[in-house]
């Protein structure tokens, strides 16, 4: 959800909400301070009130879990959903730590508060990250969908591997099982096309002499980063290394396979453009690791404060 | 012409879309263990404690109440609200503190207090095993002297001033007695002099070879023409042992004036025979028929009344056992038919009323250093209203009337003083400043209470901060002066008794209950 002058307008109402709601519940929370002897808590009137609010906010903000997962559930959009999940998720903060007078207490409310802090907190460092992190996006034209990138680069292994393979006159052992995983995928009927991988190369049928080093550098270096990025080749993950890789390469090859050299390079740049997709995407998403599993365990452990604070209140 | 002479296409699978990306595949991991965890936890805490509380407790209760620290209904009262001050939801009302008054009775401060608090108002618990129950934050006693007249009911207004902290200006002056109304003449300004006097000479030789060495003891210069120089501890101690008396001396005053184990807080009381006796015996004469006299050390504590039948008592047997030298007198012989009784009784009974009355004189009339006079206001006997005279002619001695406390409506330790110079509090009772220049702000008033007021102890007892005076910077406060330091609040009955301590039956248990009753908790 991108907060910036565009969609401002958009956010502006619940910002007041937020704000004026802020403010609202410190004013009489101090005013109630000041005829009371210790900082008051959940047992207050505004503690108590704060309390409530506090857990049909949190409630509400599960709720959107429900509203992703069932997609026909029409009230209201996405984005209106969104934006009212931050905005009276940051809510939640201020009225909840005033409602728990600013102490920890017990080891429940201190895992309660503990974990209402974790979640705000990985909220705010998921909605700062999709604020920052999309414009990084801009160095990868050739982005796709990140978790394809695993199959994409297989694809892209077999068809340099088939340019390897012609080029050099080789067959590596095990071809048949490999390229029919990739045969049936480029021509299974529940596939579709995402684009175009290269353009045709001419190259004679025979192969070229002379190619010894194109076999061996695509065996141990581009075929291993292909398929698994830089956890497969590191050198390659870097562009400076990988042009001195290929210009080495160049050095002991013939001319004719320049044409399959600057297509493999192209390969490779767009291997580390999956892989720069994947880390940002990896950053996008990951807060989502604390964010919601311990949304999940607030959730479970707000209906045992609840019960055991009015019993022992 | 190869087979790389066609396009290369990219293709996914068709259902691309609902396989989850790993970050969704591993949020969703992490929320479904995290829940298990959570309702694991729960489960076992469920299924491993007494009483399932799930860690609502907001901390481990304090050490006179570790035992229950797991069974929640010891004290709580289910779906009630425990303190006065908590606001109450809907449907839930406040306790009556029942739970607490099991074992403690706890009387009220006031009867004309309003509002009545229950226990949990001040007494916070769940602070932890080393935490106070009764060292009470200020605020507990200033939400309510911070403004009497509201905190009043109206039968009953208060006789106090507010206090807000315990400052000049902030608390009121001490309402401790303000003049001595103790019938014992005693100054301390002579008794504090070098030989009681200045320039008397009262020595160590004059003091009886008994009690000497006790006295020697306590300064610098012990020889016997030393003048006697008492200090404070000559006659205050805190502890009995202190006083270095032997069995038999012990014996003589007895453990209601000096308690094997004392407080340790409070001087022990001043009584005649540890305090006074060495330098003030109560004697006197006991003059025999034919051996001079002899020097008779009386009874202390007894009125003029009892004292003269004592006398006489003592007189009348002394004459009985011969020893005051009748045995030994010649009977004249008696003349023919008179009773040789006749003669000598008048003789015995003159002599007995002889001494008796030598007695009564020196004890009562004479204004000698030892006798009753001394110390005791004697009430003069007065002719009845219809102007006859007394049965008994002697006076009576008023009580000694000694406050035992001073401070009613606080607590003081002397022992938490003790590295204070006794002057610090008590300087007018010195007659020389501590550099040795005289003091002019000696008391010599009998009726003097030299007790110092609230300024004198804001000195110590104050937030910690420098002063400038003349120039020199001083350091004043530092020390706790919290209202707990000196008050307490359960006066221990429903009126107020300021002197009830907490062994008083009203702060008593509701029931007598046994062993597994108690450590169970319950009520």
């Amino acid at each position: 959800m991108l907060l910036d002058r565009s969609n401002w307008p958009r956010h502006r109402p619940w910002f007041y909400v937020f704000f004026v709601s802020t403010l609202i519940a410190a004013a009489w929370y101090f005013v109630e301070a000041r005829s009371s002897p210790r900082w008051p808590g959940g047992s207050s009137l505004p503690g108590f009130v704060f309390g409530i609010i506090g857990g049909l906010l949190c409630l509400f903000e599960f709720l959107i879990w429900f509203r992703k997962k069932v997609r026909s559930w029409k009230i209201g959009s996405a984005q209106a959903w969104l934006r009212a999940h931050i905005w009276l998720g940051l809510l939640t903060l201020p009225l909840l730590l005033l409602h728990s007078g600013f102490r920890f207490g017990g080891l429940l409310s201190s895992i309660l508060l503990s974990l209402l802090i974790l979640v705000v907190t990985s909220g705010v460092w998921g909605w700062v990250m999709q604020n920052k992190l999309p414009a990084s996006l801009l160095e990868v034209p050739e982005e796709t969908l990140v978790h394809q990138i695993d199959l994409l680069g297989v694809q892209l292994e077999e068809d340099a591997w088939t340019m390897v393979s012609k080029t050099c006159g080789i067959d590596r052992p095990g071809e048949e099982k490999t390229t029919g995983k990739a045969a049936k995928g480029k021509e299974d009927d529940a596939s579709i096309n995402v684009g175009l991988l290269r353009s045709p190369i001419v190259i004679s049928a025979t192969g070229v002499t002379g190619t010894q080093a194109l076999a061996s550098f695509f065996e141990s270096s581009l075929s291993p980063f292909l398929l698994k990025g830089r956890a497969g080749h590191r050198p390659l993950a870097q562009p400076g290394r990988a042009r001195l890789l290929f210009d080495q390469v160049r050095s002991q090859v013939p001319p004719e396979t320049y044409g399959v050299l600057n297509t493999l390079e192209g390969y490779a740049h767009q291997r580390r453009q999956w892989d720069r997709q994947r880390s940002i995407h990896f950053w996008l998403h990951n807060w989502l690791w604390i964010h919601f599993p311990m949304s999940v365990a607030l959730i479970v452990l707000m209906f045992v404060h609840v019960v055991v604070a009015l019993k022992y209140y | 012409m190869s087979e790389l002479n066609k396009p290369r296409q990219l293709s996914l699978p068709l259902d691309y879309f609902k396989m989850p990306t790993r970050v969704q595949r591993w949020k969703g991991r992490f929320g479904w263990a995290l829940f298990g965890l959570t309702i694991g936890g729960l489960t076992l805490h469920w299924a491993m404690n007494r009483e399932a509380h799930f860690g609502a407790s907001p901390g481990p209760v304090s050490a006179p109440h570790q035992a229950w620290d797991d069974t929640c209904s010891a004290c709580h009262d289910a779906f009630q609200v425990t303190s006065s001050h908590s606001w109450a939801p809907p449907g839930m009302k406040h306790t009556a503190s029942q739970s607490c008054r099991t074992c403690h009775a706890g009387p009220m401060h006031h009867v004309n207090q309003t509002p009545h608090l229950n226990c949990a108002s001040c007494h916070r618990e769940h602070k932890g095993r080393d935490f106070s129950l009764v060292k009470m934050a200020d605020s507990n006693c200033t939400q309510c002297h911070d403004d009497l007249h509201a905190h009043c009911t109206s039968e009953a207004l208060p006789q106090y001033g507010n206090v807000s902290m315990f400052a000049k200006g902030k608390h009121p002056d001490f309402r401790s007695i303000k003049s001595d109304p103790g019938k014992i003449y005693f100054n301390h300004s002579l008794h504090m002099s070098p030989g009681m006097l200045e320039g008397a000479k009262f020595m160590l030789k004059n003091i009886p070879a008994e009690y000497r060495e006790r006295y020697a003891s306590l300064q610098k210069d012990n020889n016997p023409n030393a003048p006697v120089e008492l200090t404070c501890r000559a006659c205050h101690q805190m502890e009995s042992a202190d006083f270095k008396l032997s069995f038999w001396e012990l014996s003589e005053i007895g453990p209601s004036a000096l308690t094997p184990r004392s407080s340790g807080n409070h001087f022990l009381p001043i009584v005649y025979e540890n305090q006074c006796k060495a330098c003030h015996p109560l004697q006197v004469e006991d003059r025999m028929a034919d051996k001079g006299a002899k020097v008779l050390t009386v009874p202390h504590r007894k009125q003029p009344v009892e004292l003269d039948r004592w006398l006489s008592d003592y007189f009348t047997a002394q004459a009985v056992r011969g020893i005051a030298g009748f045995e030994e007198m010649k009977a004249p012989r008696p003349l023919p038919g008179k009773k040789s009784a006749i003669q000598l009784e008048p003789t015995l009974k003159k002599r007995i009323d002889d001494n008796v009355e030598s007695a009564r004189k020196s004890l009562y009339l004479e204004p000698l250093k030892k006798n009753c006079r001394l110390c005791h206001p004697l009430n003069e006997v007065k002719k009845s209203e219809a102007g006859e005279e007394p049965l008994f002619p002697f006076p009576t001695i008023p009580s000694a009337e000694i406050p035992q406390v001073w401070l009613k409506h606080a607590r003081f330790d002397h022992m938490s003083h003790r590295a204070l110079d006794c002057r610090a509090c008590h300087g007018n009772a010195y007659p020389r400043l501590a550099d040795g220049a005289v003091n002019k702000d000696v008391s010599h008033a009998q009726t003097s209470v030299m007790i110092p007021g609230l300024d004198n102890c804001v000195q110590c007892h104050a937030p910690k901060s420098t002063v400038t005076q003349d120039g020199h910077s001083q350091r004043i406060g530092g020390v706790r002066y919290d209202c707990v330091l000196c008050h307490t609040f359960h006066n221990g009955r429903e009126t107020d008794q300021p002197l009830a301590g907490r062994g008083a039956e009203a702060r008593g248990a509701g029931r007598p209950r046994i062993v597994e009753e108690v450590l169970k908790g319950e009520r």
